[in-house]
């Protein structure tokens, strides 16, 4: 039941965006839609599982001195392959992640868990609290988005949501609207947290 | 000694197998994001000059970081010019195509390429209403910015609440217009 565990803690409990406050980056740049948002978590799964797979293998023959050197070459593989991969059969979506997929190299969820996790771990367990922790990631990014997109645009993965009445709030759209939101998420998340603990 | 010379291995074997990786990986993406930037270029073109795919033929005469000049040619007459041009805008650069008639009268249309502007003021600038206004205003090089319905061809009204976006494209209309003729003058025809 350990391995059950070591995925779902990233869902809730440790959460990488909303209780270890990591990747920010992306959760505050490319949230201002949901398509964007999507995009985004498809291209950090990738890499975070892939990169989780390939230094829980090669965790042992790597000195111990260059082994940020080597996990950085590991996921700096996975982002671009990510990135080109984008550019050739999404171009839209490419363009409008703009900078921040070739920036999920230095995104700290990423390099978190495999200094915390899978250099210390088998195969499978990396494999799964990359997996865990990509929905975790997941379910931010979906939160954020969903709540930045009906409120800015009054819409949902541009499916129109709320009616010809509402006046776009559009300061949800922009950067401030980014902080907003991941406050009030960051406190609801931490109150309930406390909440059950309590 | 020993493991500063595993150090260095064991790098260095990465570093190759991730640049044999990406270069293997490189061979097939690559030639797809040079379709689609082609099909992109033919898509823009057809919507600023009104080009016709199947008859029409476009002719590059000359290419610079921020400018772009083709021309449209229609069984050996050329049909239109289109220009890409680019400037600063409010918060980035702003990339823009628009079509000319040859003989460089009128605007045929004008279509935004690339811009990170205020979303729902200076954005505005992608949306119709806007970009239509542009259908037929004379390609002088000298239209003028004006903040009342316009009145003359060779008036732009600009968005209310983004007067900086608003002078941006139209600096680079001008601009752009003034640089292409002197390239044709010169002999690039």
């Amino acid at each position: 039941m350990n391995l059950w565990k070591e995925f779902i803690k990233g869902w809730w409990k440790e959460n990488p965006v909303f209780v270890m406050v990591l990747g920010m980056c992306p959760t505050l740049a490319v949230t201002n839609s949901v398509k964007n948002a999507i995009g985004m978590i498809g291209a950090v799964a990738f890499v975070l599982i892939g990169s989780s797979f390939i230094v829980s293998i090669i965790r042992k023959m790597v000195p111990n001195q260059v082994r940020i050197a080597t996990f950085i070459v590991v996921i700096a593989t996975f982002v671009t392959m990510a990135d080109r991969y984008l550019a050739a059969y999404y171009p839209d979506l490419s363009r409008a992640l703009g900078p921040y997929v070739p920036l999920i190299v230095v995104n700290c969820i990423i390099l978190g868990r495999q200094e915390a996790f899978a250099s210390k771990n088998g195969i499978l367990a990396s494999v799964l609290d990359a997996l865990g922790m990509s929905i975790g990631f997941g379910i931010a990014l979906m939160l954020m988005s969903s709540v930045r997109e009906i409120l800015g645009s009054g819409t949902w993965l541009g499916m129109k949501v709320l009616g010809n009445w509402y006046i776009p709030w559009q300061v949800m759209i922009l950067p401030a609207g980014a902080f907003f939101v991941l406050g009030f998420l960051i406190w609801g998340f931490n109150s309930v947290n406390k909440a059950f603990k309590g | 000694m020993k493991d500063s010379l595993k150090m260095i291995a064991v790098l260095t074997f990465f570093a190759v197998l991730s640049g044999g990786i990406l270069g293997w990986f490189n061979t097939f993406t690559q030639k797809k994001v040079e379709e689609n930037k082609l099909r992109e270029l033919l898509r823009s073109l057809q919507a600023v000059t009104g080009m016709n795919p199947d008859t029409d033929t476009y002719e590059l005469v000359k290419k610079d970081k921020d400018f772009e000049l083709y021309k449209i040619l229609s069984g050996g007459q050329v049909k239109a010019y289109a220009i890409v041009g680019e400037g600063n805008g409010y918060q980035d650069k702003i990339r823009l195509i628009f079509g000319v008639e040859p003989d460089f009268s009128r605007i045929i249309a004008l279509k935004i390429l690339e811009e990170k502007e205020t979303p729902g003021l200076g954005a505005r600038i992608e949306e119709e209403d806007y970009l239509n206004q542009w259908k037929g205003k004379v390609a002088s090089g000298e239209l003028r910015l004006v903040k009342t319905p316009t009145e003359s061809p060779d008036e732009v009204q600009a968005i209310s609440g983004a007067t900086i976006s608003s002078t941006a494209v139209l600096d680079i209309v001008n601009k752009s217009v003034a640089r292409a003729k002197k390239i044709l003058k010169e002999g690039g025809k």
